[in-house]
């Protein structure tokens, strides 16, 4: 018999070396084919390698948990009761990256260069649960409403793709720019479906991006966050934009993460705690709030929202906030100068 | 007939031998047997066995051609999903021909249940069909895609060049309800097609919201062309205006005539 204070560090162990060995598994290159790690799905095509491991673009994408109210769910083989899953296609992952596919020369406008690939679907919160618990028997069933699917491929070079090329073989008709109207990347467009929500993709550099969501504001501040990924990314994996000298109260500011998102400054929060900024936040599966406060003044953030609240009243940002590293990002100039900051950029 | 083709073991009957798939092992090495109706046909020529997985378990049962033609197409509709017309598996794209990147889909469409745009449904299914020999098959657009080849005169005696087209109210794949029902606008629509006979297998969409089936074996004029268009918009070249017209048969263009055969690529 084996106690259970026992037991339970047996498996929190077991756990946490599972947990180890997929992260380690996932940062190194992997072999040629096909391997899962972690609910990662993993193909490696065997062509030159961009020196890209699953991690360098796992790091591209919000985590499973990042965006409040969704999660992501492994499909499952489930015999007849899932005719449309098959049992030689398992284990299927939630996530699916593309190693080293195409070749390099330029000989096709896009998918036979040299890149590699992710893509993640998170559904909501209640729906995954129901997917799991099988009150949602079949996979088909559950992505029918309520999904964000998101899907990057990084190349070697930048990318030739226009506006004109990608509408030719596009069977909708694509609206040039963004819901927006706020620039993202080198060139966007996006599709809204009669519900309201759609298609948005971006290219930037050697990146080209598309997110889909039944929201198409969910889907832009998804896409903004992957921009901003994409830039900070430490092996760089696309080109840094110039970064203007940003001044905070006079004095030069150079925060990690800070960057431009087409323009617009954005820096994860914790970068003005160093100007009496406090922060409080409120984070559950369903939700994920920032409370700024330096002084009387304050400023309240959730996560991938495009307005926030603020002593001044309601304002509308010019970026979504988003999660990077346990932290969320923001629009620098709108939320220093609300908490009573001066901010000088050139 | 049995036959072979590589590693692959293809029987084709010559008694009604139904499709499917027969688990067959020598001591080491586990196979599989794939039965179909003839030899596969272009672009499946040889076939690809991610492909006979998908249609001979898809149209496990079938003895002759339209019902095998149809489970496949009904069973694509059922599970795949349609990705709002972005560009997906499809490229060097003219109206005569195009890459399609059948490995990437399949694997696509296996995981995540992604098929792509109408382009890739079209493609997969001409893959599917043919994979279970079935004859004559190809893929058309419903008009070309060269601006040049866009152009028609307007009622107003202006050069009028095609934008897209709004459908009649369709289910897109998957069956039932999906973000991207209703009455969409397209700058195109690709299709499934026999050469020959001009009827039309669309396992993209279908027009009967409250059935299952997907578009079978129907004639690609009248009927398939008036239940998808609905109003074609033209932009006036000398005016700039946009010009909508109700008649679907103002611009349909099944291009080009035959049909083609994507070139399907394992790349």
């Amino acid at each position: 018999m084996i106690r259970r204070p026992f037991a339970l560090f047996a498996l929190s162990i077991f756990v946490l070396s599972t947990i180890a060995q997929a992260q380690h598994g996932l940062s190194t290159t992997s072999p040629t084919g096909q391997t899962v790690i972690d609910g990662v799905k993993i193909w490696n095509r065997g062509g030159i390698s961009l020196g890209h491991t699953p991690a360098d673009l796992l790091a591209l994408l919000p985590d499973a948990q990042e965006i409040p109210g969704y999660t992501v769910v492994a499909r499952e083989y489930r015999g007849q009761e899932d005719p449309g899953t098959f049992a030689w296609a398992a284990p299927f992952g939630h996530t699916w990256i593309v190693l080293n596919q195409g070749k390099t020369t330029m000989w096709s406008n896009t998918h036979d260069t040299l890149h590699c690939k992710i893509e993640r679907i998170w559904f909501p919160l209640e729906r995954a649960q129901a997917y799991l618990s099988r009150e949602i028997p079949t996979y088909a069933d559950l992505t029918r409403s309520g999904k964000i699917h998101a899907q990057i491929a990084v190349y070697i070079q930048p990318i030739q793709e226009t506006f004109e090329s990608v509408q030719r073989q596009s069977s909708a008709i694509l609206q040039r720019g963004t819901p927006s109207g706020k620039p993202l990347g080198d060139e966007a467009w996006y599709i809204r479906t009669p519900q309201g929500g759609g298609n948005l993709c971006f290219l930037y550099d050697k990146a080209q991006v598309d997110v889909s969501a039944e929201n198409l504001a969910t889907a832009e501040a998804v896409a903004q966050c992957i921009l901003y990924r994409l830039i900070v990314h430490p092996k760089r994996v696309v080109t840094q934009p110039p970064l203007p000298s940003v001044l905070v109260e006079g004095k030069p500011f150079t925060p990690r993460g800070i960057a431009s998102l087409n323009g617009v400054v954005v820096v994860p929060v914790s970068a003005l705690a160093p100007f009496g900024v406090t922060a409080e936040t409120l984070r559950t599966p369903e939700l994920w709030t920032i409370t700024l406060r330096r002084g009387s003044l304050w400023f309240r953030l959730q996560a991938f929202r495009w307005e926030a609240d603020s002593s001044v009243g309601r304002v509308k940002l010019l970026r979504a906030a988003f999660p990077y590293d346990g932290d969320l990002v923001v629009p620098l100039r709108q939320v220093a100068e609300a908490l009573g900051l001066t901010v000088q950029a050139q | 007939m049995l036959w072979s083709e590589g590693l692959l073991l293809v029987w084709t009957g010559s008694w009604p031998l139904p499709v499917g798939v027969m688990p067959y092992s020598t001591v080491n090495t586990p196979s599989e047997v794939f039965v179909v109706l003839d030899a596969p046909k272009a672009p499946m020529s040889p076939a690809w066995v991610s492909v006979l997985r998908l249609s001979c378990s898809w149209a496990s049962g079938a003895t002759d051609d339209s019902t095998a033609a149809r489970k496949v197409t009904n069973a694509l509709h059922l599970w795949g999903d349609y990705n709002g017309g972005v560009p997906a598996f499809t490229n060097s794209v003219t109206d005569a021909s195009e890459n399609f990147y059948l490995r990437r889909c399949v694997e696509s469409f296996v995981t995540s249940g992604v098929v792509g745009q109408c382009s890739d449904f079209a493609d997969l299914l001409l893959c599917l069909q043919t994979s279970l020999g079935l004859n004559r098959r190809a893929v058309q657009r419903t008009h070309p895609l060269d601006s040049a080849a866009r152009e028609s005169q307007l009622p107003n005696g202006n050069t009028g060049l095609l934008l897209g087209f709004q459908t009649h109210v369709i289910d897109a794949a998957r069956y039932g309800a999906s973000q991207y029902d209703g009455s969409p606008t397209w700058s195109y629509h690709q299709f499934c097609t026999d050469s020959r006979d001009q009827v039309v297998w669309d396992a993209c969409l279908q027009f009967r919201l409250s059935h299952r089936v997907a578009v079978n074996a129907m004639p690609r004029e009248p009927d398939y062309r008036d239940h998808l268009v609905k109003t074609y918009y033209f932009l006036d070249q000398l005016n700039g205006l946009i010009v909508s017209i109700d008649d679907p048969a103002s611009f349909w263009r099944p291009t080009p005539t035959g049909g083609f055969i994507p070139n399907a690529t394992a790349n």
